[in-house]
């Protein structure tokens, strides 16, 4: 009969397969066994709002840049679709662009789909300019021109014939810009654009990417930041409580796999603290 | 040295040097005409990403196809991405890129859930790694570990909503501590760019085009 130490040694040299079930378990479980989380609105999120909301009383349009993919599809969509609800439901007007190419198809359905519910016409009360390369250079030169850059939207109209891009001519001309991105491009907008430009930006990030923003909140060069699932939930919170969403979506959904998946990592975390710390003092 | 050995070794640097050295410049000067030449070279960079992008297409084909002819360990594989590779491109330039297409079909299809499948694999990693690697086996490690514990802890939303205390130590540690390093590493990161470009711009740092043993 092996005692508390064998067990204990015994799991210092688990097999990777039970961590790897484990997790499986945990991000599966809340999807056939309801477990509803609510994340309550931090200060970050309602930062966010505010400086959105300075944007939205501007009656300039805002510029959304949309640069994730698949892989990170499951934090980021709920984000933007929040984002979207926001300022759709203002009735504002919105540039849309992209300086990733595998963001461009999804962003087509996000907007067919805000189109129907907000009963939108493309060209008036939104336009996506589609998918550019050089992202750094394109940053940056749209301080000066649109139309250098742009020369057709996504649908291949020349972008001088929408009636929403008549007078934009450059970022002077946007309320401010909005970069919901998996990768470091809110980081270049700031190198490459908000500092020489001035004007306001905000971002919506991966919760592994977000520590590295928090100096440009700081600085106010970021006017607002929201930081992976967790605040895309939270975000959504705020939304419910201001009236804006009915319902909080699928970042308030994804909570409890999140939550499970954490609550799991930290349990294995510390048994191989445990078992660790039991093996160092027999072998003493 | 040779005329040939000029333009490929050198003349790089010439052009390096000028145009770096005019980007620089151009930021302190709002006249017109020199803000028109920066417009100018600011439009060429896209034109050039498309080149830019035919080299990389170009060298991952030469690679794979060199894997293959030499037989090499899993060439195999390089058979599969040489000819997922063609078929993309076939279909993309044969019947376009728009919604509905073959290729928007097959990037929606195969592209997306393979991406997101590699990606998802990393929840799972990390658990195992965190289980094998994360231990307070010196003060430092101990203090990592409990900042990390406490992070996560406040992420889950019945934990912090239990021990408003827990969010608030979270939010102490990712504005202070976090955002001090993180902005040492910007600086310590912009001071080694702007002296590698610098660099690069004077022809000091010539490796970037030096033949072997030159």
């Amino acid at each position: 009969m092996i005692g508390f130490h064998g067990v204990m040694m015994r799991l210092a040299s688990l097999d990777r397969r039970i961590i790897f079930a484990a997790i499986f378990v945990a991000v599966a479980l809340p999807f056939f066994v309801p477990v509803r989380f609510v994340a309550t609105p931090g200060e970050e999120t309602i930062q966010f709002d505010t400086a959105l909301q300075n944007a939205l009383s501007s009656p300039k349009p805002i510029l959304v840049d949309v640069d994730f993919g698949p892989q990170t599809m499951a934090e980021m969509e709920p984000m933007l679709m929040a984002l979207l609800h926001r300022i759709f439901k203002s009735g504002h007007k919105v540039i849309f662009l992209s300086f990733m190419p595998e963001a461009t198809s999804p962003l087509r359905n996000y907007l067919a789909e805000m189109e129907k519910t907000y009963h939108l016409t493309y060209g008036i009360d939104y336009v996506f300019l589609g998918y550019a390369s050089a992202y750094a250079y394109t940053m940056y030169g749209l301080g000066n021109s649109f139309s250098a850059y742009f020369h057709s939207d996504d649908r291949g109209t020349p972008i001088d014939a929408l009636p929403l891009m008549k007078k934009v001519k450059s970022l002077a001309d946007v309320s401010a810009v909005v970069n919901i991105a998996s990768n470091a491009f809110p980081r270049f907008w700031i190198q490459y654009s908000v500092t020489p430009h001035r004007f306001d930006f905000l971002a919506g990030t991966t919760a592994v990417s977000a520590t590295e923003y928090f100096p440009y909140l700081q600085t106010g060069q970021l006017k607002g930041l929201l930081a992976g699932g967790r605040g895309a939930a939270e975000y959504e919170t705020y939304l419910v409580q201001k009236g804006i969403l009915e319902t909080s979506g699928d970042a308030t959904a994804g909570l409890g796999s999140q939550s499970l998946a954490l609550f799991t990592i930290l349990s294995f975390i510390a048994l191989g603290n445990v078992a660790w710390f039991l093996g160092r003092r027999r072998n003493q | 040295m040779a005329v040939k050995d000029w333009i490929t070794y050198r003349l790089p640097y010439v052009v390096m040097a000028v145009l770096g050295l005019f980007m620089i410049i151009q930021y302190y000067i709002p006249h017109h005409a020199v803000q028109a030449q920066r417009q100018m070279l600011l439009q060429w960079k896209q034109p050039l990403n498309g080149f830019i992008i035919l080299l990389a297409v170009g060298g991952i084909a030469t690679a794979h196809i060199r894997k293959i002819y030499r037989q090499e360990k899993r060439w195999g594989y390089s058979v599969i991405t040489l000819t997922a590779m063609a078929a993309m491109i076939f279909v993309g330039f044969a019947f376009g890129v728009q919604d509905g297409s073959v290729f928007s079909d097959w990037f929606k299809y195969l592209i997306t859930p393979i991406e997101a499948t590699m990606f998802s694999l990393l929840a799972f990693y990390v658990g195992s790694a965190a289980f094998r690697a994360f231990r307070a086996r010196s003060a430092s490690a101990t203090v990592l570990l409990v900042s990390a514990i406490s992070v996560m802890l406040a992420l889950i939303p019945a934990v912090s909503a239990h021990i408003p205390l827990l969010s608030d130590v979270s939010a102490f540690i990712l504005k202070y501590p976090n955002t001090a390093a993180k902005r040492a590493i910007l600086i310590g990161v912009s001071l080694g760019a702007i002296s590698l470009a610098l660099k690069t711009i004077l022809g000091i740092d010539r490796t970037l085009l030096e033949r072997e043993g030159k």
